[in-house]
């Protein structure tokens, strides 16, 4: 179990969050109701990614910025996905879990493989790889033990190698 | 078998242009349909809270905890829709997917912390933490030769803070339970049990004059948390 507090912010934090929020809500929602059916689950899992977002304030440098566009549905996504697992009482993380849709970025390999993953696997790839953070990072963000978040990596890399070879078939 | 290129560098390079195309992929967001009311007031009053404990931040001059969270992995919390709500002993209970928040009743004056300590704990152990600010604060138990922790946390109850329990991966619902304090008042709580995969319990109550609110989390057992709760005393 994990346990937090929620510190007060600096007035810097408290205006950078009402700023988030102003500017991404509806793209978030967006997100949501594309994974989950009933609308109150997708606002629900938007309340519940900004309130991830006020634990890690300090990780968003800058309001208006594609990392942080990225970041934010990156979160969502997340929260989505724990609610339709929790929904259909999936205690296990189903690896499997496809969530948002990526169009293929069109460069016939990796990026294109990396597109077409499963949610956990695309979201710690990219929060690795495009936002730079260190695995520990990773898992602090996700809520998720270290060890956890290295397997996951591990795996997604293998998932990539499959991707690219099933390319290479087709 | 086949090497493939995922170099760090080349992974970056994938990572950018999926990211690119993941946002690309939502679109422009500004037409949107707009929230629920509900949505948009539980959000305001999010931010409107943060804003208030900046204030009151500042006239401390000192970081303070005015929430604490428990996150229980391990149980999936029956959502009753929407914004119900139970008073109870001058706290609001809001009930969503994956999580309780617990408001409290505006005390009408300037919070006062009141400390707290155990005054029984399981043999073996000790504090080996202690974090606190001016409207809260957490101390944490172990013993060497055992996994579970204790963590007991005790904050004002205000309308300034919050309390939230988080249930993942499971199914839980709080139990009411009676702690029966030794000056022979018996105060309820909510306990939150935990999973075989989660076993950590939480056990949330408030104070005999409902200024303050107190928890308890830990892997040990429901009757051990219920104990170190009836022995707490206020000191100081």
């Amino acid at each position: 179990m994990m346990v937090y507090l929620s510190l007060l912010s600096t007035p810097e934090e408290q205006s950078k969050f009402a700023a988030l929020y102003e500017r991404y809500h509806l793209l978030m929602l967006r997100a949501a109701r594309r994974l989950l059916p009933s609308e109150a689950d997708a606002e629900d899992a938007v309340h519940q990614a900004f309130l991830s977002v006020l634990s890690n304030l300090e990780k968003i440098s800058e309001i208006d910025c594609p990392k942080t566009r990225a970041y934010l549905v990156i979160i969502v996504e997340r929260k989505a996905i724990d609610l339709l697992r929790q929904q259909k009482r999936v205690t296990e993380l189903d690896d499997s879990v496809p969530g948002l849709h990526v169009p293929p970025p069109g460069d016939g390999g990796l990026a294109d493989a990396m597109a077409s993953l499963s949610a956990p696997y695309r979201e710690v790839l990219l929060l690795r790889y495009y936002h730079g953070y260190s695995v520990r990072e990773i898992a602090a963000l996700l809520h998720d033990r270290e060890s956890a978040v290295q397997k996951r990596l591990q795996r997604a890399k293998n998932a990539l190698r499959d991707k690219l070879r099933e390319m290479e078939e087709v | 078998m086949k090497n493939y290129d995922l170099s760090d560098r080349a992974l970056t390079l994938a990572a950018h242009q999926t990211a690119e195309a993941m946002l690309s992929g939502l679109g422009d967001a500004a037409n949107e349909a707009p929230p629920s009311e509900l949505f948009t007031r539980k959000m305001q009053r999010l931010m409107a809270r943060e804003r208030r404990l900046h204030t009151l931040r500042q006239m401390a001059r000192s970081v303070a905890m005015l929430a604490m969270a428990f996150i229980a992995v391990g149980g999936i919390w029956l959502a009753v829709d929407g914004d119900a709500r139970a008073f109870f002993n001058s706290w609001v209970r809001e009930f969503y997917a994956n999580y309780v928040e617990y408001h409290f009743e505006d005390q009408g004056e300037w919070p006062h912390l009141q400390h707290y300590a155990p005054g029984w704990l399981p043999a073996g152990y000790e504090e080996v933490s202690r974090d606190e600010g001016h409207f809260g604060v957490e101390l944490r138990y172990a013993r060497p030769d055992r996994e579970e922790i204790i963590i007991f946390k005790y904050i004002v109850a205000d309308d300034d803070s919050y309390a939230q329990v988080f249930v993942e991966g499971g199914e839980a619902e709080p139990d009411t339970v009676g702690i029966y304090t030794a000056s022979g008042e018996i105060l309820t709580g909510d306990y939150y049990a935990g999973t075989e995969e989660s076993p950590e319990n939480t056990l949330i109550w408030m104070s005999e004059d409902g200024k303050m609110v107190l928890g308890i989390n830990s892997a040990l057992e429901g009757s051990i948390i219920l104990r170190i709760a009836e022995e707490i005393k206020a000191v100081r």
